[in-house]
């Protein structure tokens, strides 16, 4: 099965720790990343191809102990409160 | 002799030095050491007068409101990255505990700064829009209000929390009981569209808060009926084109508006659109980005305004340009 098509990126510069990276044609977009997050090695003027991919089982354990925690911090409470003094 | 006579004037002056370096530490050390007799400093004293300030973190939210007898409440603790100077801002305001902090929604430039609040600052209460997320941000800082043992409360149209001196918050949005807004424009946002709407009310003052609120959220507050009139307005979503609709502009009535944003956005916040319906509508309009932190001030009937530094009239009616063609959530 042949890969998916990912996004190419171009490291313009190191700046410290930090690579500049471009996007598009016309390096319209341009952000940074730590060096830690790139492949060892990476230099200036190197490609990459970065690819996203929707990680559902991620979200969906974030969500749960979300969950998990605001019906600890709503224990006991009486929800229909509707004046507070502070 | 010449030389006597300069060693003799100078004698003169290094005996005033000395005499003068004595006398001022002797000032000094009193000072501390009636300090230390006296503890801890005043409580600060607002005079009677309801204060609310835009602090100034960047691209983001948070405003500060200290009631006539001290009372404070925070309402979003701007980006992660304006941390530092936001808890240093609550320090100059002399803010040692907060009686309410509040998060209208758990986008990062509304929550950034809010786990390091918690665990700077005593907070007694914490109000949430109720919605879950499942960010990193938004997740510690719920660890945080649990492990500080803050009160949470879930906000609900109609809930009050009451100041003093009759200064009062009332929660406008959201709806409460899982009443979400769940239908936006395309590429708007669902969280914003549910940020927690607060109006302050001090006597015959009002102020509107309105986090990152959008026009469907402006809509559903106005369908709603209650007050909406406030003589201040916090501009939803940083001057956003799709939020201060020309509708709630007339709901409200406001005489100026504030609106919180920095000055390297790359949103194109505010909007010149937004802009515009504000100067239609006759609203003095203030700007971090330009003026800094914004201090709103009321006896109970009149307000004043006073920024941290002036901005010429018309770069104020100017409105920002996205940097990046393909960004169109902050549109």
């Amino acid at each position: 099965m042949a890969d998916k098509p990912g996004v190419m990126v171009v490291v313009d510069r190191v700046e410290g720790k930090l690579a500049v990276i471009s996007l598009g044609e016309d390096e319209e977009v341009q952000f940074e990343l730590p060096l830690k997050y790139l492949p060892a090695g990476t230099v200036e003027g190197d490609h990459l191809r970065i690819r996203f991919e929707p990680a559902p089982e991620s979200r969906e354990r974030a969500r749960k102990r979300v969950e998990e925690l605001k019906e600890e911090l709503t224990k006991g409470q009486d929800t229909g409160q509707k004046r507070f003094k502070l | 002799m010449a030389g006597r006579n300069t060693s003799r004037r100078g004698c003169l002056p290094v005996s005033l030095v000395l005499l003068a370096l004595v006398v001022a530490g002797s000032f000094l050390l009193y000072q501390r050491w009636g300090r230390r007799r006296e503890g801890p400093p005043p409580p600060f004293v607002t005079q009677g007068r309801l204060r609310v300030y835009a602090l100034d973190v960047g691209q983001g939210d948070s405003l500060l409101v200290i009631s006539p007898g001290g009372k404070s409440v925070l309402v979003d603790a701007g980006t992660p990255q304006s941390a530092g100077a936001m808890i240093a801002a609550l320090r100059r305001h002399r803010i040692e505990g907060l009686d309410l902090a509040v998060a209208t929604h758990p986008h990062a430039d509304h929550i950034g700064g809010m786990r390091r609040v918690l665990e700077a600052i005593p907070v007694k209460n914490f109000l949430d829009s109720g919605r879950d997320y499942t960010t990193p941000t938004f997740e510690r800082m719920l660890k945080a209000v649990r492990d500080r043992g803050v009160r949470f409360i879930a906000a609900e149209r109609g809930q009050i929390f009451e100041l003093d001196s009759g200064a009062r918050l009332e929660v406008l949005s959201p709806a409460g009981k899982g009443q979400w807004i769940t239908r936006v424009r395309e590429g708007g946002s669902v969280e914003n569209a549910n940020s927690v709407v607060l109006r302050l009310s001090y006597g015959n003052f009002a102020m509107l808060l309105t986090g990152d609120a959008e026009a469907e959220t402006e809509a559903q507050i106005m369908g709603a009926g209650g007050e909406l009139r406030a003589q201040v307005l916090k501009v939803g979503h940083h001057g956003a084109r799709y939020a201060t609709s020309a509708d709630f502009l007339a709901a409200v009535r406001p005489e100026a508006a504030l609106i919180s944003c920095g000055a390297d956005n790359k949103y194109g916040h505010p909007t010149q659109e937004t802009l515009d319906r504000l100067r239609a509508a006759q609203v003095q309009v203030y700007r971090t980005d330009l003026e800094g932190e914004i201090e709103v001030a009321s006896d109970g009937n009149g307000f004043q305004i006073q920024p941290a530094r002036q901005a010429e009239a018309a770069a104020l009616w100017q409105g920002r340009q996205a940097t990046q063609s393909d960004v169109r959530r902050g549109d």
